[in-house]
């Protein structure tokens, strides 16, 4: 084989095996991704809006929806915080013999159904696939 | 805390272990697309740009919610998780485990503030400077809000005071009483529990002030997913 067919071939080689790897790598590391995701109707504009380079855009850019730069940050894997997929609810008798008056709660109602979840609990799984008044609800801590 | 209905169809959620900005990521089980607590929006995967529907919570003591809610049920703890493990967090000057992305001197990192963001036009305001004023009459977003915030408990509700095309302005009945505190508007002189929104006597009796959702929130979290937020109480 000439030099040049043999240079070929290894750049062939190179390009497959990046190309194998690219996709299967990417999730293991850091993702990043520039989003248009904000209030408003998200409608996209020129000038990606990150901290003070707002000043630079139009006023009519401006205008728009917030455009948020961001990173997705990986400290840990799935589920290494573990949410909550069947809470157990108890009484508020029940549960005054473990909750503290001024214990930090989140208290959602309803259609009349009341619950209240402990923040110190929220803070161990930070996720709670719940149920109330009939309606599917998660709540996030 | 938000619905967990997308399109139609249950979804149940888990902790990816990923952070924006130090705020929760979430995934669900279904298809696992992965979203941002704070945006309440999917940001990567088959679900990406969809919104969540948000509900209205109340932040408050276990005390204030049971004497609210006599008939309330209660997360089981099973006894144990007595302490929170961010309980040395809260009170340090970390910000996050990454840091602020867009720091604001107007308030120290780790104030409170209560946060909302009406279609854009986001507004914290300073639980030190609330715990002063009990109520206040707002306009924000082309919204006019009542901010009631009850500092013992640390209990921020906010409401929509438009009520049936008029708008309502409050005042606190007499002095401040925790969770029986009362309120009064101007235009018809109706008596209002502050902790429910709802009117106990008087005309508009009956009647129940529409929850807007607010986030007790770190400052500098707040300004990190709102860099030009408005300020009450700098």
């Amino acid at each position: 084989m000439s030099l040049l067919v043999k240079i070929g071939v290894f750049l062939v080689v190179i390009l497959l095996v990046v190309s194998l790897i690219a996709p299967l790598a990417g999730p293991f590391f850091q993702s990043q991704i520039a989003s248009r995701i904000g209030g408003g109707d998200n409608a996209p504009t020129a000038v990606p809006i990150n901290g003070d380079a707002s000043s630079a855009a139009a006023p009519a850019q401006q205008e728009q929806a917030e455009e948020q730069d961001y990173e997705i940050i990986t400290l840990l894997g799935f589920d290494a915080i573990p949410a909550i997929l069947a809470p157990e609810m108890v009484g508020a008798d029940a549960a005054d013999e473990w909750m503290v008056d001024n214990e930090p709660v989140v208290g959602l109602s309803i259609n009349g159904d009341n619950r209240a979840y402990s923040i110190p609990m929220l803070s161990r799984h930070e996720i709670v696939n719940d149920v109330v008044g009939g309606q599917p609800i998660a709540v996030t801590w | 805390m938000y619905s967990r209905e997308i399109n139609g169809s249950e979804h149940t959620f888990g902790v990816s272990g990923k952070l924006i900005r130090n705020v929760l990521v979430m995934y669900d089980h279904q298809t696992r697309t992965l979203w941002s607590q704070f945006l309440h929006t999917g940001v990567e995967g088959e679900l990406e740009g969809v919104k969540l529907d948000v509900l209205p919570a109340v932040q408050t003591k276990w005390a204030a919610w049971r004497e609210l809610h006599p008939d309330t049920k209660a997360l089981n703890k099973d006894g144990g998780y007595l302490g929170d493990p961010y309980a040395g967090y809260y009170g340090d000057d970390r910000a996050g485990v990454i840091g602020e992305a867009n720091r604001d001197d107007r308030l120290r990192t780790k104030d409170l503030v209560v946060g909302v963001n009406i279609d854009g036009s986001p507004k914290a305001y300073s639980v030190e400077a609330l715990a002063d004023v009990d109520l206040l009459n707002d306009a924000l977003g082309g919204r006019d809000v009542l901010l009631f915030f009850e500092s013992e408990t640390r209990t921020a509700l906010l409401y929509d005071r438009g009520v049936g095309g008029e708008t309502l302005t409050f005042r606190v009945e007499g002095e401040p009483a925790g969770i029986q505190t009362v309120l009064i508007d101007d235009q018809t002189g109706s008596r209002w529990s502050a902790f429910s929104g709802r009117a106990i006597e008087g005309e508009m009796e009956g009647v129940v002030l529409r929850r807007i959702p607010s986030h007790l929130s770190f400052w500098f979290a707040w300004t990190d997913w709102n860099p030009r937020t408005e300020l009450y109480g700098g």
